[in-house]
């Protein structure tokens, strides 16, 4: 080497720099993303781990839970999905009204989802699921759905409608009983009362903890989303993104990933 | 290509920024880093103020210094917790901010803002933890443990959560940063394989920053759930479940242990070869071993619970945690192979990275023993692991971080460290450091639980020798303390390349001007190419660019000193 | 194993290492290992008090002697380097320009590797042979009992089930309740403070914890174990007989003692309730006076017709932090030396107990307190505990009284069922932020449970802690408390007026 050199000539294009820079900002976006997908994974396989230990409480669990206005609810964020794509392109094509329109649609349906989830959460809280270690009012559903109990002379007539309710019931009598309707003396009944509510208690106690603290910190991020998607519109009316789209590529990232770790999220929590 | 046609000297006056700068929001890396550094420091000052009074207590085996126990607890977790979260890995943002752009030839990093608003986490972060101190009851140690960090600890360790979560956040925001600057910003000519070995080690630290530092993230935030918001994910008796916090903690914290080492090794690999006036030895070995450092430091996290994990788990983890210590061992021989045959000169800065070779062997000799199940089941959770991660952490990445300082003041402030006083420094640190730690070895072994104020009467002798040389050490710091106040005053001019290094923040001023580079400068062909005419030319056109440092001043170095520079061969 | 790395590199004419340098080096390698080793192993570690610390020791020695031998090879080649290649004054050249060495590299991945593989399969060898269930397990009279340890915050307390049948009309009195089959007879069991064993016998502990992670560690023993809330834990070892022997007994006041300080000797009496544990270290003026050790590191002469029964006595800590008492919880396994010893010096006392339990109050409380945490954070002389997360208890008798008046109850009696029973009610001034759990008697599943009867027992056992050790001076202000020859007159008055005073307190 003796071409001895320690600076080249002049600067860059201009061009060439801001395609460097949204290079950088799309590399930074996914990294981004890379540490929130760690952070939503410990919540999910925590959940996923209790939820392969406690099969039946889940069962009854997704017995109680409305799924209707939760599954229009996830059509609504991947119809926001959906009009973030068309928002890209439209405002990539130089269309900024269009643009406005569908980003517009994607705060919208953003902000209706977090209205929804709110409603949801009111009443979950009114059948008693808490944060808190607690009993759903399912104690009382499950004494309905699955047995029938009158009172007789001696005590108690049980008949089981649902014979699962029996696994896994700790007494000091056999269940074959139960095949049957079966009368129980008064001490006998309160411990097959006992023992039915702590194995159903026992189990969805825990559900309330599991349940909020995924959904309740992607609830936020799409909070978050909303917001972002104002801003990108009230941007976007300046004229921002006219020249150089990347801020919105950058929200749609963001917005498409909040949108995954739902659909795993209700996958998960709803359906199986 | 165009050659240098400056004039000889016309660069040299380049002063620091005016110390207001330093205490505003800026987006220059320069001055971020230097925020960084000294914001680190003085929390490294007010973590080894707390560390003399856990040996104070311990110099007797009663309670006596502090008032109860848990006062003494509160101690050694506020210890931990400033030196880790907001010393060490906070001082290497600093070294990563600083050098980072400088080593790559760029203005600044990819996102300045971003930068400082990383940086602007930190002093409310570390205003909590200490916080939690007076508040009173973080008392579970930095590792919190729950159940005691969650049911039987005071508010202090919710203050304490919350320190450390924003630190966190803090520590993913940089790493991104540093990770796209590194990525995407090199320059012509700098592939992947041509970048300096101290941006290799920041790309796997950020790498396991961004990946792992999520994990401390979700548990802090499952632990204040169970603290503030009634959940019970870590008490069991509610349905919860201890081992989910050691399992996510240490998926994060082990890898932490290689954020804060790795960059101390980066540092290494250039002060060696700079100082020892000879390229690195087996460069992509080295840089290849940090990569593979940072991913198998994945599959380790569990030998911190050989005594709590199900016996049948214990087994792999073992196995990895002695797989790691092969690359580390690459490492240690690949740096002696760069000193054999070279010109070492005994600088501060090379001192400081001996010191690190041969007290970081010892850690890594004792984290194999710790590695041997029948063995750990010893040694778990005594002085010995204490001694081990001072080792470590202290005669690892403190030793690195001083050797930092010492090879990269001259280009922050433009003038030289003291090496008289340096020279003090290292023997002082050096021998403190080494009689602080090893004897806690044999502490452990005896019997010796950590995180104890109370101890059995017959190892008093040993603490009492621990103490007494922690005191030795702790007075060491302030040896360079007054030699940095002094120096940035006072020191001998730097010039732009007083180590005639060939990487690229040595090619301009010291400091370097605002956006670093008047033109963006062109690598030469080996960041340690040293002893090639090659070099010696570039070398040399440095030094006419930008000015040669001013030679020792006798009265001060007290004469011919050894770190007496090679002059340029033009001259 | 280095050798060959020196061979390998000698072949690099740029590094001129000649053979023979590379022999010595690796001929003083090899003995600075193995000297390393072979000396510091057993220095380094405390007594090889089980089987296990056995199997321990000599992997420990393997990893201590490639280690040294590690350290001596790197320190080595730096110090080599440092003065070998030092910059030499007016020396402007720089080193050569090399890059590396593709064999070099390869040999020093290749080697470490395969030490690690070898020291890996060495380990899990040891391991799984320390770990494996033992055969026998606490065999005591040829058939096993079951040992539960609990830790609780900052104590430790041993249960065992004895396979001593507790006699029908007994049975229900007992807290321990076997649960699932009901025709299994109901077992005697004892809780203690201390673990005791005798050499040879494979212990089992079954661990749980009432609190936080605690850590289950016995250095002599080389094993560790956390307990974990909401799992039970087990840990095994089997205690040896050491070359130390077994050093240590306990002396039963009364006893006087000829204690030796800074040259001067006193001799001190001790009364008859005193127990005080010594190490033997010889027998002195003919066989009639024994040199002892006293834990403070005192040392002492002792007639020698007092030495009873000797055991060996080893620390046992909690290694994982569990609050402010950390440090002091902390516990001893005591070792006889053999099954016999055990039995007299320890087991068959502890069973009689609970067959033929005393009438007298004082003496029901000192063993039912024992079966509790308090040692890990009161001091109480009498019983050696040395706890200073709580208040002492020493002379509790004597303050009682005095502390009725300010918190509102009725007398120094009521006083001690108040601060059992609701400890937070009334704090003792400078012990702000109670750590000590409330004991009630709802629910004998809960950790901190004390039933009425062990209530009684150990709030009489407590108003006889008196600093002169005379019970008349207690101040707890029962009337029928009334003693002759420093014991009870009538125990059963004193019970019934006890349990007057604490059934409010029953939940």
């Amino acid at each position: 080497m003796a071409n001895i050199a320690l600076s080249a000539d002049g600067h860059g294009h201009s061009a060439a720099e801001v395609a460097h820079k949204n290079s950088n900002q799309k590399l930074a976006m996914w990294l981004y993303l890379a540490s929130e997908i760690v952070i939503f994974s410990i919540m999910i396989v925590g959940y996923a781990i209790w939820r392969l230990n406690e099969p039946d409480a889940v069962s009854n669990i997704h017995k109680t839970l409305s799924i209707i206005p939760v599954t229009i609810n996830t059509f609504l964020l991947l119809s926001s999905s959906w009009a973030m794509v068309m928002g890209l392109r439209a405002i990539e094509m130089g269309n900024r009204q269009m643009f406005m329109r569908w980003i517009g649609a994607t705060a919208l349906l953003g902000a209706i989802f977090v209205a929804g989830q709110w409603l949801e959460y009111r009443e979950l809280s009114h059948m008693n699921l808490t944060l808190q270690r607690s009993d759903m009012t399912l104690e009382d559903e499950i004494f309905e759905s699955s047995l029938e109990i009158s009172q007789v002379d001696g005590g108690y007539e049980v008949n089981v409608l649902n014979q699962q309710i029996l696994d896994g019931l700790d007494l000091s009598y056999d269940t074959e009983r139960f095949v049957e309707p079966t009368v129980l003396t008064e001490q006998e009944y309160a411990e097959f009362e006992q023992a039915v509510t702590t194995e159903v208690v026992g189990a969805t106690a825990n559900f309330g903890m599991r349940f909020y603290a995924p959904t309740a910190f992607h609830g936020f991020h799409v909070v978050v989303g909303v917001l972002l998607a104002l801003q990108v519109l009230y941007l976007g009316s300046k004229g921002f993104y006219d020249d150089n789209p990347i801020g919105v590529e950058l929200f749609g990232l963001y917005w498409h990933f909040v949108d995954v770790v739902w659909i795993l999220l209700f996958t998960l929590i709803y359906l199986v | 290509m165009a050659t240098i046609s400056v004039p000889i000297g016309e660069r040299q006056t380049q002063s620091m920024p005016h110390w207001t700068e330093y205490f505003r929001w800026t987006v220059d890396h320069k001055i971020i880093g230097v925020q960084y550094g000294v914001t680190a420091f003085v929390f490294f000052l007010v973590g080894g103020a707390l560390a003399m009074l856990i040996r104070w207590e311990l110099l007797t085996p009663a309670l006596d210094t502090m008032a109860s126990g848990t006062a003494y607890n509160q101690l050694f977790t506020i210890h931990g917790t400033i030196m880790i979260f907001l010393f060490v890995i906070p001082m290497w943002g600093a070294f990563g901010n600083y050098l980072i752009p400088l080593q790559l030839g760029a203005g600044d990093m990819a996102f300045p803002w971003l930068n400082a608003f990383a940086f602007w986490l930190i002093p409310p972060a570390g205003i909590l933890v200490i916080m939690g101190y007076f508040v009173g009851q973080a008392e579970a140690g930095w590792t919190a443990y729950p159940p005691l960090s969650t049911l039987f600890s005071g508010d202090g360790q919710t203050l304490w959560a919350m320190g450390a979560h924003l630190l966190g956040f803090s520590s993913i925001l940089g790493s991104i940063n540093f990770l796209v600057t590194i990525l995407n910003m090199r320059p012509e000519g700098m592939s992947i394989w041509k970048m300096p070995l101290f941006c290799w080690a920041q790309m796997a630290t950020s790498t396991i920053a961004v990946m792992a530092t999520p994990f401390l993230a979700g548990a802090l935030t499952l632990m204040l759930l169970d603290r503030v918001g009634g959940t019970s994910f870590f008490d069991a008796t509610q349905g919860g479940d201890v081992l989910l916090w050691q399992n996510v903690f240490w998926f994060y914290s082990h890898p932490a242990v290689y954020i804060m080492i790795l960059p101390g090794m980066g540092v290494l690999s250039e002060v060696l070869s700079v100082h020892s006036r000879k390229p690195i030895f087996g460069y992509r070995m080295i840089g290849l071993s940090s990569m593979a450092i940072a991913i198998v430091g994945f599959f380790v996290w569990a030998h911190h619970m050989f005594t709590s994990l199900q016996p049948e788990l214990r087994i792999p983890f073992m196995v990895t945690t002695m797989i790691i210590a092969v690359p580390t061992g690459i490492k240690i021989f690949s740096w002696i192979g760069t000193l054999w045959g070279g010109k070492i000169r005994f600088t501060s800065a090379m001192l400081f990275s001996l010191g690190f070779l041969s007290m970081f062997v010892i850690g890594g000799i004792s984290g194999v023993m710790l590695a041997a199940i029948p063995f750990n089941y010893q040694v778990h959770d005594t002085y010995f692991v204490v001694s081990h991660f001072h080792f470590v952490l202290f005669g690892g990445a403190v030793f690195a971080i001083y050797s930092g300082l010492y090879h990269w003041f001259p280009k922050v402030t433009g003038r030289m460290l003291n090496e008289t006083l340096g020279r003090i420094h290292f023997v002082l640190t050096y021998l403190g450091f080494f009689f602080t730690f090893f004897p806690m070895h044999m502490a452990g072994m005896l019997g010796m639980p950590r995180r104890v104020a109370v101890y059995a009467p017959e190892l008093q002798t040993w603490n009492v020798i621990i103490s007494i040389f922690s005191f030795i050490l702790g007075i060491s710091t302030f040896v360079f303390v007054g030699n940095a106040i002094w120096s940035v005053a006072r020191g001998r001019r730097a010039g732009a390349n007083p180590w005639r290094a060939l990487t690229l923040e040595w090619a301009t001023t010291s400091p370097p001007p605002a956006w670093n580079f008047d033109e963006p400068p062109i690598p030469f062909e080996d960041p340690y190419g040293y002893g090639t005419d090659a070099a010696t030319a570039y070398l040399d056109a440095i030094d006419r660019t930008f000015g040669v440092p001013e030679p020792p001043r006798p009265n001060i170095t007290g004469g011919n000193s050894p770190e007496a520079l090679p002059s340029p061969a033009g001259d | 194993m280095a050798t060959t790395q020196h061979q390998q590199s000698s072949n690099s004419a740029t590094f001129g290492i000649s053979l023979v340098s590379i022999i010595i080096f690796g001929v003083a390698m090899v003995i600075f290992g193995l000297v390393i080793g072979g000396v510091f192993t057993a220095k380094i570690l405390p007594e090889q008090a089980s089987e296990q610390a056995i199997a321990t020791d000599g992997l420990f020695q393997v990893l201590l002697t490639i280690g040294s031998m590690v350290f001596f090879l790197v320190q080595g080649l730096l110090l080599i380097s440092v003065i070998r290649f030092r910059h030499r004054p007016n020396d402007v050249t720089d080193g050569p320009n090399i890059h590396g060495n593709v064999t070099l590299e390869i040999v020093w991945t290749i080697i470490p590797s395969a030490i690690v593989v070898v020291l890996a399969i060495l380990s899990y060898v040891v391991w799984q042979s320390n770990s494996a269930p033992q055969d026998q397990p606490n065999f005591v009279n040829g058939e096993p009992i079951t040992i539960n340890a609990r830790g609780q915050r900052f104590a430790w307390t041993f249960e065992y089930v004895t396979n001593v049948e507790l006699p029908a009309e007994e049975a229900g009195a007992v807290t321990v309740q076997n649960d699932g089959e009901e025709s299994a007879p109901e077992m005697v069991s004892f809780t203690t403070n201390e673990l005791h064993a005798y050499a040879g016998q494979n212990i089992e502990l079954q661990m749980q914890t009432a609190d936080v992670i605690h850590s289950f560690w016995i250095p002599a023993m080389r094993v560790k174990q956390d307990l974990l809330p909401g799992k039970e834990t087990t840990i095994r070892f089997t205690p040896i007989a050491t070359e130390e022997g077994f050093p240590y007994t306990t002396l039963q006041g009364p006893f006087d003692l000829l204690l030796e300080e800074n040259g001067t000797r006193e001799t001190r009496s001790f009364g008859d309730s005193t127990q005080l544990i010594v190490r033997v270290i010889g027998e002195e003026s003919g066989g009639n006076l024994t040199r002892v050790q006293l834990d403070t590191g005192l040392q002492a002469l002792v007639d020698s017709n007092l030495i009873g029964p000797k055991y060996a006595r080893y620390r046992l800590n909690c290694a994982e932090l569990c609050g402010g008492g950390h440090g002091e919880m902390y516990s001893y396994l005591i070792v006889h030396p053999d099954e016999e010893s055990y039995l007299a010096a320890f087991y068959d006392g502890r069973v009689d107990a609970v067959l033929n339990p005393p009438a007298d109050p004082i003496l029901q409380g000192e063993r039912a307190i024992t079966a509790y945490a308090c040692a890990g954070c009161h001091t109480l002389d009498a019983l050696g505990w040395s706890g200073m997360t709580g208040p002492a208890l020493n002379g509790i008798g004597d303050r009682a009284g005095g502390r009725a008046g300010s918190t509102g109850v009725s007398n120094g009696a009521e006083y001690i069922v108040q601060s059992i029973r609701h400890p937070q009610d009334y704090y003792v001034p400078g012990y702000n932020g109670v750590i000590m759990p409330v004991h009630d008697s709802t629910d004998d599943n809960t950790n901190t449970y004390m039933s009425q009867s062990d209530l009684i027992g150990i709030v009489a056992y407590l108003c006889s802690q008196t600093a002169s050790g005379d019970i008349t001076d207690s101040t707890c202000g029962l009337e029928s408390w009334q003693a002759e020859n420093n014991t009870l007159t009538d125990p059963a008055a004193v019970i019934s007026e006890l349990q007057a005073l604490s059934d409010p307190y029953q939940e």
